[in-house]
């Protein structure tokens, strides 16, 4: 008997010890992985204050600088350690809302920098106000600094990142005096600098956009429901009657609206669609459902998307490329004005391959675009003088104009080249009343149809 | 805790037991010329086949390398969907949809570039969709298909916003931006319908009109989050801006 319960305490002895051990031993591989992830944040943040320390530096040298050639340098290597140090701050484990102000000044200055660069390479001097602006960003990238450094010398103390993600959003106030503390001082103090407007994407005035083509009255949900009722009818969709959905406030205020879709092959698929307030235009709708096969080819798909459009009031779209994903094809069409094609009023449309219904169409960029009697400027370039700016080595197969969509308000006329240079597509845009190289894309030719990049 | 931990285990285990089968499958990708598959068959090729219709969600079967009614069943799947001939054979069309086609064009020995590169292909979409799927398919996988692509729209949203890493695997796994990252629910095998949720965000359909962020109202948020401008809400979601 006493035999035995030695025995048994001798077990449990033994299986304490082996658990203590195993224990300790995960409790060191735990701690060693949290050194290892605290070492790669403080890495991160450490760079981050050396990227805007560059920052700050470069754009001093851009404001000296007096040779324009060496300028362009310098704010490529504004732009450099800018969005370096944007990517940075993304790596950090910091709340979303302690980064938003700090993450757009760095996107902006990279951006702007860009944007000056261009300006400077195409022969063009920097304005008052593009100095100005400059040397704006030169004190915020010095205050920024300023303040990342003071963290920087806490940190030497021993900060513990994973504490602060851990940290519920509700506990962040500056009135902590420890990391997050500072971090909220810092974005604070972003948020009191101007906005910046200029012509890149990360602008203030393109984040801020409104639709174009919404300037008019209000409509009633009842007069924006039978607009649905009209735009379905024309796309052959049989449907419930439409449910009440609420309304939608993003850049476009629309009206939403829910049925579900009839018809034998389609029964039970959802239909929602949404119709602007002002106006009462269909921003977009989808009926789609599952097509298992395909038995339609793509030019027949184009044909009923054209057919469809025109009857909703949209004439004389042009199809530009298409994709065909999932027995379904996604056709992007673009106005044509004068024979010019505006790539930025673009309405896409939905094609079941399988009986050639269509399943939805998203005319959002339409509407945020489009300008009524859109002004088409006259080129001040030949499309032979356009051609000349064109690298000779590519291989032109087809020119046309168009309009492409910029970042300021004014979209841009430009002369469109599509070509080879070797194996591979490119198109290449020169502007027609000025002659740059506005913009160059590769074409990517996948099985699914045509892609840019 | 200790459920979860076991789990855990079982899916390192079964992770262990697909990667001695892929890492065994590594030779047959040199091998010059695929052969047809069909009911039967049986071989690694088979379970090349297997292991990559798995990965794309058609097939849930074993990696067995046994050519059966659940892998036919999954090849007919893969074939409606790519628009090829539905006869449930892996012939050439099949081996080259599903990227594992080794065959030049003729029977030469040529010196060609891998099998899914072409030159003016170069970098291929499908990255990025599998990407956004898999992301789509953690956050949102009991949603309605209109609150998918929403959450699709909002991560694309977020590349173009200076307020957010400018691509797109920086958004997502920014540190604490999705929960499914977190929690590594974002490796999970993406449903198809959160796939095709993906390829309609990519292909520019924002349901959210810009959008930034979207919450679970029923669950407890920050109160940082609920000042954020509401756009609307789709299923448990909301979306702000």
């Amino acid at each position: 008997m006493k035999d035995r319960s030695r025995i048994v305490v001798g077990v449990l002895a033994a299986l304490w010890v082996a658990t203590a051990l195993w224990g300790f031993n995960q409790y060191g591989a735990r701690a060693q992985l949290n050194i290892h992830l605290n070492n790669r944040y403080q890495q991160e943040f450490e760079d981050l204050v050396s990227s805007v320390e560059n920052i700050e530096i470069a754009l001093g040298k851009s404001l000296v600088s007096g040779s324009m050639r060496n300028n362009i340098i310098h704010l490529s290597e504004v732009a450099r350690h800018a969005e370096m140090g944007q990517y940075r701050l993304g790596n950090l484990p910091l709340p979303q809302r302690l980064r938003n102000r700090t993450a757009t000044f760095l996107a902006q200055v990279s951006d702007f920098a860009t944007v000056m660069a261009k300006k400077n390479a195409s022969g063009g001097l920097l304005s008052e106000s593009d100095r100005n602006t400059l040397s704006r960003l030169h004190t915020e990238a010095g205050v920024l600094g300023t303040k990342l450094l003071e963290i920087s010398d806490e940190n030497r103390r021993g900060i513990s990142w994973a504490r602060l993600q851990d940290r519920a959003e509700d506990e962040l106030d500056e009135a902590s005096d420890d990391l997050t503390g500072k971090f909220v001082n810092i974005d604070k103090q972003m948020m009191e600098y101007p906005t910046l407007i200029y012509d890149g994407p990360f602008s203030d005035s393109v984040i801020g956009r409104t639709p174009k083509s919404l300037d008019g009255p209000e409509v009633s949900r009842d007069e924006a429901r039978d607009r649905a009722r009209t735009v379905l009818r024309s796309a052959d969709i049989e449907f419930s009657d439409l449910r009440d959905a609420g309304t939608v406030d993003g850049r476009i205020k629309a009206y939403s609206f829910e049925g579900v879709r009839g018809g034998t092959s389609q029964a039970n698929n959802p239909v929602t669609i949404e119709v602007s307030v002002r106006k009462g235009i269909v921003t977009w709708f989808t009926g789609t459902r599952p097509v298992e096969t395909a038995r339609m080819e793509r030019d027949e798909a184009i044909e009923r998307a054209k057919a469809f459009l025109e009857r909703i009031g949209y004439k004389g779209m042009e199809a530009t490329y298409s994709s065909i994903e999932f027995n379904i094809a996604t056709i992007p069409f673009v106005a044509v004005v004068d024979g010019v094609r505006v790539y930025p009023d673009m309405v896409k449309v939905q094609v079941a391959l399988d009986n050639g219904d269509i399943l939805g169409l998203d005319a959002v960029g339409y509407i945020m675009n489009h300008i009524d009697d859109r002004e088409m400027r006259k080129p001040k370039l030949s499309e032979d003088e356009a051609r000349e700016r064109v690298n000779s080595e590519l291989d032109v197969k087809t020119t046309r104009l168009a309009v492409i969509p910029s970042f300021s308000d004014e979209d841009t006329l430009c002369y469109e080249f599509r070509g080879k240079y070797g194996a591979d597509d490119y198109i290449v845009y020169i502007n027609a009343l000025t002659g740059e190289e506005e913009r160059i894309l590769k074409v990517i030719d996948l099985p699914s149809g045509e892609f840019t990049m | 805790m200790s459920r979860h931990s076991s789990t855990r285990l079982l899916r390192v285990l079964c992770f262990c037991l697909v990667l001695v089968t892929v890492s065994a499958g590594v030779g047959d990708f040199i091998s010059a010329q695929r052969r047809t598959l069909y009911w039967g068959s049986t071989g690694q090729d088979v379970k090349d086949v297997q292991y990559r219709l798995r990965q794309w969600g058609y097939y849930d079967g074993l990696i067995d390398g046994i050519f059966g009614p659940r892998t036919s069943a999954a090849v007919r799947q893969f074939q409606a969907r790519n628009g090829i001939p539905v006869d449930g054979i892996v012939g050439t069309a099949t081996w080259q949809a599903l990227g594992l086609w080794t065959g030049g064009g003729g029977a030469g020995t040529q010196t060609s570039p891998p099998a899914n590169y072409t030159a003016s292909a170069g970098v291929s979409r499908s990255n990025d969709v599998q990407l956004l799927a898999r992301l789509i398919h953690a956050e949102a996988q009991a949603e309605p298909y209109l609150g998918k692509v929403a959450v699709g729209a909002v991560v694309l949203n977020r590349v173009q916003s200076p307020q957010f890493p400018n691509t797109l695997a920086g958004v997502i796994y920014q540190p604490g931006a999705f929960e499914s990252v977190s929690n590594g629910r974002v490796n999970l095998t993406p449903s198809a319908e959160s796939v095709k949720a993906a390829v309609d965000a990519i292909n520019g359909w924002d349901p959210t009109y810009g959008a930034l962020f979207f919450w679970n109202p029923y669950k407890r948020v920050s109160a940082w989050i609920w000042s954020r401008p509401i756009v609307r809400q789709i299923g448990q979601h909301v979306f702000g801006k």
